[in-house]
Formats: structure tokens, sequence, C-alpha cells
């Protein structure tokens, strides 16, 4: 990871060429960019249901909450080719406006978590000596409550509201990032450019935030794209259990918690959600190693 | 090497206090009053705020952070809100099961080890090809989602296991560990044979692996011996961390199998608001987890004799 | 039976993502029993390639053996399977590599790793092992009572020291020390050469020693083969080379190193780089690079042609002789 560092360590204008060189890497990889396209289809699903949702508000209402038992437990045919959940609703129309919540919740509570892992990592890094030592020894708190554990406690204690779901996910992930922002500040503050640019008398923010963070940005990128797809996985875990996402809302998890109990009567209620968080999942961890392979080559094996 | 563990036990003892503390603090920002949640919607203010102060829920956090300490050294983590038992008693009768069902599934993820090895040492062949993406699926998707259709094929279908449960008895328990044990430990499979692949590349590179071919040493031991003990060390930290993520696994997996352990009392507490129960689980686990990480760090200075030494020369911590 | 290493018409290529590169292009060398080669050449001439052809070493997925024999005591190397090269090595042939640091199993201590050595080819007691490792570790200059200690808590003199006595632990006929003092201070080095040639005079063992450096081969070799992109340009005794080299790249190499004996007020470097490894030449590999180039030089490849006995260069400059 070091080596990728340095290869964009050497200022910033080396460090946007370095850009279009992953770039090329990572298109001739063909299963990241298949990755990364789904994701984007994924948002592209996202925002049109939102749109949908803002102009015709009918749509939510009649296929996806409306309750239709007549066709309890249907299994996929061509009028509904997911099937049907216990209350009759399809579970397609399901799965396309759960996916907003899936993914949204996954990709707002990464980008809080590197908000403060970041800002304790990257103080942490540039500060050295106790600064560091204190923080990282809170950070090694964290770390040792399992992420899914954490997330059961808080919103064991604040409840389920979105915010909370959000803070649930990000807390946990947060002293993960912290350590990789951390290592990679500590990689580039010694670096030469910086050194200067702190003799011309910059202040230690705009070094931190103007010189140091851009770049020691690959690996934080890698591991925040990973850990996207951690966080979608602990939401439908938090929902299946019946803490995360309330119902009617439709996330994949949520969608997943009647499925135990209709497991003999309903295949589908299981096996679909499940197919389409794991599709989610793979394409995201997909894009985040072809990225990491493109950022540095000679990690690839 | 005793005042390596000595001083581990030590920060490993801090790391509790803190995580406690962190616990307590999530727990006490609750909006939920113990004192309605014990005595009812229809009590009066009047004998609310008595209750409370005999809780002493008034004191500063502080002290009442300190008095749950202290109570948890005398093995006190309260009692419940929901039915007055003791809330140590509650965790006590089931924590024995959810360590089965860990360290079942610990050991059910070491096969990740071996295909590992064996996707290393043919590597880029259809064998490797097809089990690295057997591996990415594992991965990607919920371990409970797999429990829930290992349950509709291996239990509703096929009737080989019980659907739910802890069996009785040495063959109807290990009957019904088998789809639990799979489910809690496969991605930790994953994995480990990602890790335990990439990390043997690795090794195989190294010079010290011509050094042993050019004595004249065969493939076998060059595996076990050279490159295997070298391989495991990054492998050895992925076991640890993914101990955590089968605790918190342990929330969803008990609940899907109806396994009678901390995780699903975890689960049946939230929804009783039963907050001392919820926050002596999630302490529970969360030592489990620390004691798990002392272990693997001693383990670790056994493989690698260089983190010994470190800490013989100066006695510092290792962070990364 | 004699124990003479026979190199014969070697050539090896790697299959890279950049192309095939051409590492080694018929090579010729002899090591004769209980004599010193010394293989001297640039980064990249193909030396590394030479060494690990000889012992089986090369990576199996991307380099190919094209053509060529390695002789020893009537059989082809490169035919054997792998169990009779197990048997050679360590036991007939052994090695040394470059860099102590990386060389040694930082897991084992360095007493099981030279026990392993012996263990292989020898069925002995544990005590008679335990006394062998002793013994070899004294020889090479470390206390017998260090073979509990790990890699780690040694130098890098040491730990090449370390290397040297795994290699000759079962008196093999044949060291091949492929730059064996690069990575190591000047000071040690002198060192380390001096522990590997009172051992090589004790057990009678020849060596290839590879290096870039003129000096070592001076005093410890008694033969040497100049390398260039995969080719040996010439090859004579180490005295004849000193009083007579002929082809432009040895003068070239030994006029950008420091005499002592001279007072030259300035290192004369060889102009530009190895060509590309990936193209072959029509012509001179080293073409390009040479100060008395001549026309013929571009269009066609020279042989290697005996100058004196023993001495043979490639170069088209002693054609008429």
């Amino acid at each position: 990871m070091s080596k990728a560092i340095e290869n964009k360590a050497n200022g910033q204008n080396k460090a946007r060429s370095a850009w279009s060189e992953i770039i090329r890497r990572f298109k001739k990889s063909k299963p990241a960019l298949f990755g990364l396209m789904f994701i984007l289809f994924l948002v592209l699903v996202s925002l049109v249901t939102i749109v949908l949702d803002i102009s015709n508000p009918e749509i939510y209402n009649n296929y996806v909450i409306k309750q239709n038992l007549r066709n309890k437990l249907d299994p996929p045919s061509w009028q509904h080719p997911f099937g049907c959940d216990e209350f009759g609703r399809d579970i397609l129309f399901r799965v396309i406006w759960g996916t907003r919540y899936s993914l949204f919740i996954g990709l707002i509570s990464i980008m809080i978590a590197l908000f403060l892992g970041g800002t304790f990592g990257a103080i942490a890094g540039y500060y050295g000596k106790h600064v560091d030592n204190i923080i990282m020894r809170i950070m090694d708190v964290f770390l040792a409550i399992p992420s899914m554990v954490m997330a059961v406690a808080v919103v064991a204690a604040l409840g389920t509201s979105t915010s909370n779901l959000l803070l649930a996910i990000a807390i946990p992930q947060a002293p993960r990032l912290a350590r990789i922002v951390r290592a990679s500040v500590m990689t580039v503050k010694d670096k030469e450019y910086i050194e200067a640019t702190r003799a011309l008398g910059a202040s230690n923010a705009t070094i931190i935030v103007k010189y140091v963070l851009p770049n020691a940005m690959a690996p934080i990128i890698v591991q925040a794209s990973l850990s996207v797809g951690t966080a979608i996985l602990n939401i439908a875990g938090l929902s299946f259990l019946g803490i995360g996402v309330q119902p009617p809302t439709p996330e994949w998890g949520s969608i997943l918690s009647s499925a135990r109990t209709y497991m003999r009567d309903a295949w589908h209620i299981s096996v679909i959600p499940g197919l389409v968080i794991m599709i989610t999942v793979l394409s995201l961890n997909l894009a985040g190693d072809g990225l990491r392979d493109a950022m540095d080559p000679k990690l690839k094996n | 090497m005793s005042r390596y563990i000595f001083k581990r036990s030590l920060m490993m003892i801090l790391v509790i206090l803190g995580v406690i503390l962190v616990v307590y603090a999530i727990m006490d920002m609750s909006p939920i009053d113990p004192a309605k949640v014990i005595l009812g919607d229809s009590a009066t203010e009047e004998t609310l705020a008595e209750l409370r102060k005999e809780m002493g829920l008034d004191d500063p956090f502080m002290v009442r952070y300190f008095r749950y300490v202290l109570n948890l050294l005398k093995g006190d983590m309260g009692v419940s809100y929901r039915n007055k038992v003791s809330v140590a008693t509650q965790i006590g009768d089931r924590l024995p099961n959810t360590i089965l069902l860990a360290s079942c599934g610990v050991l059910f993820s070491l096969i990740g080890i071996p295909i590992g090895v064996a996707t290393a040492k043919r590597q880029y062949s259809t064998f490797d090809n097809v089990t690295m993406v057997i591996t990415l699926f594992a991965a990607a998707a919920p371990a409970f989602w797999y429990g829930l259709i290992m349950v509709m094929i291996f239990s509703l279908n096929l009737r080989w296991f019980p659907s739910a449960g802890m069996g009785k008895g040495f063959v109807d328990l290990a009957r019904s560990l088998v789809l639990p044990s799979i489910t809690i430990g496969i991605r930790g499979a994953a994995n480990n044979a990602r890790t335990t692949r990439s990390s043997m590349l690795e090794v195989m590179r190294q010079d010290y692996v011509d050094t042993a071919k050019a004595k004249g040493l065969d493939d076998r031991i060059i595996t076990s011996r050279h490159m295997l003990r070298n391989a495991l060390i990054p492998v050895v930290t992925v076991v640890g961390l993914n101990f955590g993520v089968l605790l918190g696994g342990s929330v969803l997996t008990e609940t899907v199998f109806s396994w009678p352990g901390v995780g699903r009392f975890v689960v049946e507490s939230i929804k009783t608001q039963d907050i001392p129960s919820v926050l002596g689980c999630v302490v529970t686990l969360a030592i489990m987890f620390s004691i798990v990480n002392l272990l693997v760090d001693i383990l670790y200075a056994f493989i690698d004799p260089r983190i010994k030494a470190q800490y013989k020369r100066s006695g510092v911590t290792k962070n990364e | 039976m004699n124990s003479d290493l026979i190199i014969k018409n070697l050539s090896v290529n790697y299959q890279t993502d950049d192309g095939l590169v051409y590492a080694l292009d018929q090579v010729d060398l002899l090591i004769k029993e209980g004599s010193s080669h010394g293989l001297v050449g640039e980064t990249g001439a193909g030396k590394t390639t030479l060494a690990k052809s000889v012992m089986r070493l090369l990576p199996e997925r991307t380099a190919r053996v094209i053509s060529g024999e390695v002789y020893y005591q009537g059989k082809d190397l490169l035919k054997e399977d792998m169990a009779a090269i197990r048997n050679i090595r360590g036991e007939q042939i052994a090695m040394v590599f470059q860099d102590p640091m990386t060389s040694l199993n930082p897991v084992l201590t360095v007493g099981e790793q030279i026990a392993e050595a012996i263990e292989v080819h020898g069925e002995l007691s544990k005590s008679e092992v335990q006394q062998k490792v002793g013994e070899i570790l004294e020889m090479v200059g470390i206390p017998a009572d260090r073979a509990e200690e790990y890699p780690h808590q040694f130098s890098g003199g040491m730990k090449q020291r370390v290397v040297i006595a795994i290699a000759l632990v079962c008196n093999p006929k044949v060291l091949i020390a492929d730059e064996p003092t690069t990575a190591l201070d000047v000071t040690i080095q002198a060192q380390v050469l001096e522990t590997i040639k009172e051992l090589r005079q004790k057990l009678n063992t020849s060596m290839l020693l590879i290096t870039h450096d003129l000096g070592v081969v001076a005093q410890n070799c008694e033969h040497v083969s100049v390398m260039y992109a995969g080719e040996i340009v010439e090859s004579a005794s180490v005295k004849e080379i000193f009083s007579g080299m002929k082809h432009p790249y040895t003068k070239g190499l030994f006029n950008s190193i420091p005499k002592i004996n001279v007072n030259v007020t300035r290192l004369i470097p060889i102009s530009g780089l190895m060509p590309d490894p990936t193209q072959k030449p029509q012509g001179c590999k080293f073409a390009d690079r040479c100060p008395q180039m001549m026309a013929i030089c571009l269009k066609s490849k020279p042989e290697l042609k005996e100058v004196s006995p023993e001495h043979h260069v490639r170069c088209y400059l002693y054609d008429s002789i």
C-alpha cells in the first residue's frame, strides 16, 4: 500500500496524472467494471424511484406498500416475476423501491464514518506522539466491540429512526477507517513537499486538508468502498431482526424479516431479496478490489 | 514471554473498562425511563421519582458507571426489568451455548485455510478460479440468509438437520449444531481462504523459499515448514477479527435458528426495552471478543519470533 | 567421477506482460572441479538466470528453457526429474543467494535451517546433526551456541555466514554464489569472501561466483566470463583478462571502476544502457554503446572466437587473429 502512496506522493500534479493511470488500469478489469456498472445502475434506480415518488406518490402507495391479500404468498409468475409477500405485495416493486434504503444508508453511513474516523485518524497520524496514542487507544476500545453488537446497542438505546440507524452503522466502521487514514497520513506527512509547505508557513489544518489527505487518498477510498458492502449487510441484518428499517418501508433486509415465518410456503421471499443483496455487495467488493489493484498493481496476485 | 502476556492482559483490562464505559454511555442516552418500564404507564410521577432515587438513577454518570463496574466484578449485572431475574444468571445460562456455537463456527471457518493453500499452489488453474469466485459470493451475502436457504434445503426438504433449537444429548446436539455453525462461519471461511491464498502467494515469492529448495527439501516440507508458518501470520489476525464478526453474527444466526444464546437474548431484550439485559449482553460479547484478541496476540507471538523479540527489547505495544 | 559443471548452448526466455524477454542466449560455461569461476556483468545481464537454471529454480510459470544442456557427472540436469534434482541440490551443488536479509526463514532458528539441509541428505541421529550444525557454524565464524537464535537476531554479514553454512554443510562439489556480498558493507564483504575461500579449500569445492565487481573476481577466481545482455562476450583466465582484455565491453567495465595503482582523474562510464531485453538485435548487442563499432557489427552477430588458448572473445575486432 505504501507504494501506491509513494507513487502519488510526489506532489499534486503527479497525483493527477496518476489518477488517469488508475482509471486506465481499472477499466482493464472486467469484474471491477461490472461491479461499478451495477452500482451505478442501482444509483439510477434509486433516483428514478425518488423522482417517481415526488411526481406520483400513488405508485408507492398502490404497488409498494398497499396490501392485497388475494395475492398472499403468490409464487413468481409472469405477472409478479419475484412473487408476492405475506401481504400480497409484489416483491419486485418492493425490491426496486428498497434499493435506495439499502444503498443510501450504506453510502451515507460510510460517509459519516469516514468523516468521524477520518478526522480522528488524520489528527492522530499527523500529530503523532501523545495525541496519536490517546486517540488510537480510544479507537482500540471501539474496535473491541464487534460491529453488529455495537449497532444493536446503538439501536437499542436510541431507537430505529433513520438517523439513528445511520449512526448505528457508522460508529463501528469509524475506527476501522480511522486506522487506515492514520496509517496513510503517517506515510505521507514526512515527505519533502509537506516539509516545504510547512516551511512556507501554512497552518497545520491547511496542510492536513490541502496536502496530506489528497495524497493519502488511495487506500482510504479502497477501504471505504469495501466498507459500504459491510454497511449494507449490517443494515440488512438489523432490519431482519426487526430493529432496523421499519415496515412497511421496503428495505431489502426488512423484506427478508418475514421470510423465516413463511419459509415452508414461499421460498421466494427468502431467496430473492438475499440474492439482490448478494449481487450488490459483490459488486461493491469487485469494484473495491479493482480499485485497489488499479491503485497498486503490486498488490495484485 | 510471561511478561508479554502480563502486559497484554493489563492492556486488555483497560480496553474492557473502556468498552464498558462506551456501552454504558450509549445505553445511558436511551430516552427510555427505567422506572416507567418497571412500574408501567399507570404509575404516578411521585412513585416514579421514588423508584429512580432508590435505583440511583439520579446520580452523576461516572458514579453510576463505577457502581456498574464494581457490581460487575462481583458478578452482578443488575436485574432484568422484564422478569426481575438477575441478568447475570440469564446470561450465564445462555453464554455456554453461544460459546459452543461460536467455537464450532470458528472451526468451520478454518476449512478456508487448506482451501487457500491449495488454490495458491495452483494459481490461475480452473480449481483456483472457481474457488475464488465461490468465496467472493460467499462473502457477499448476509450470513443469516445462508442460514435461511440451508434450512429450506436441508431441514424442510431433505430433513437431515433440525431447523431450529438446540438438541439434547450428543447426537442431537451435534445435528442441531451443523447448520448454525456453517451459517455463522461461512463468511469467515471465505475470508480465511482469500487471506491464506494471497498470503501464500506472497510467501512463495520469498527468497527463503528458494534457499529451502536449494537445500534439496521436497515440496511437502517446503510448503508446511517454510511457507505455511509464515503465511499463517496474517491469517491468525484475520481469524481473530472474524471472531468479532462471528459474535456479532450470533445475534442473527441465533435468531434464525432459535438458538438459546446471548445473541437471541439481546434481541428479545431490545424488544422489551430491557436495558440492563441489553447492556449485560453487549458487555459480555465485547469482553469475549477482547479475550479472544488477547489469545490471538499470544498465539501470534508463538508463530512469529520477531514479535516476542520486539516486546523483549522495548516493551512497546504493537499498533498496526 | 569428474565433477565438472558444463553449461552448453543454454538459452532461456521469460514470458512477461511486456512480451518475451530473452534472458540467456546460447551461453557456454565450464566450471572445472575444484576451480573458481567468476561471472561478471551488469544487473540484468542474465547472471542470476544462469545460476537458477543450473539449480532448476527458475520460476515455472514464466521461464522457458529454449535450448541447451547443463552437464554434471554425466547427467543433463535440465532433463532429470525433480526427485533426482532434489538429491543433487545441497548435496552436490549448493547455492548462496544475493540478499541475506531475505534468504533465511524468519520463523525458524538458524540451527533448524542448517539442520534440515543435513537431515534431507543423510540418516544421522539428532545429536550427530546438532554436532554438525555446531561445527559448520564455528567454521563460518559463528559461536555454535547461537544456533538457537532466530535470523532477526543476526546482523547482515552474520546472516550471510549462516546462508553459507547452509550451502556448505553437506560438502557440495559445486557452490554457486550469486552476488554473495553485494548487500553487505565493504568491510564485511572481505570477511565473508575470505570465509568462503577457506571453506572451499578445505572441502575442495568448485565455485561459480557471480558478481559485478571485477576486484572480487581478481581476488577469488581463476577464470572469468563476462556477460552482456544474456551472452558471454569474453572468457579467459583471470590473469589474462587483467593483462590483455579484448572485448570493448570488458574494457568499459574495467575503466568504470577506480584503480589503486593508476592515477586516474576521472572514471569513464560506459555510455548508454543495455538493449531492451524483449528485442533481439540483428547484430552485436553491444554495438550501440561500443566506441569501436564497425559497419559489420550492426549486420550480423559475432561468434565467440578463440584469441589464445582458453581466451575467447565475441567481437569482430579480433576476427583477423
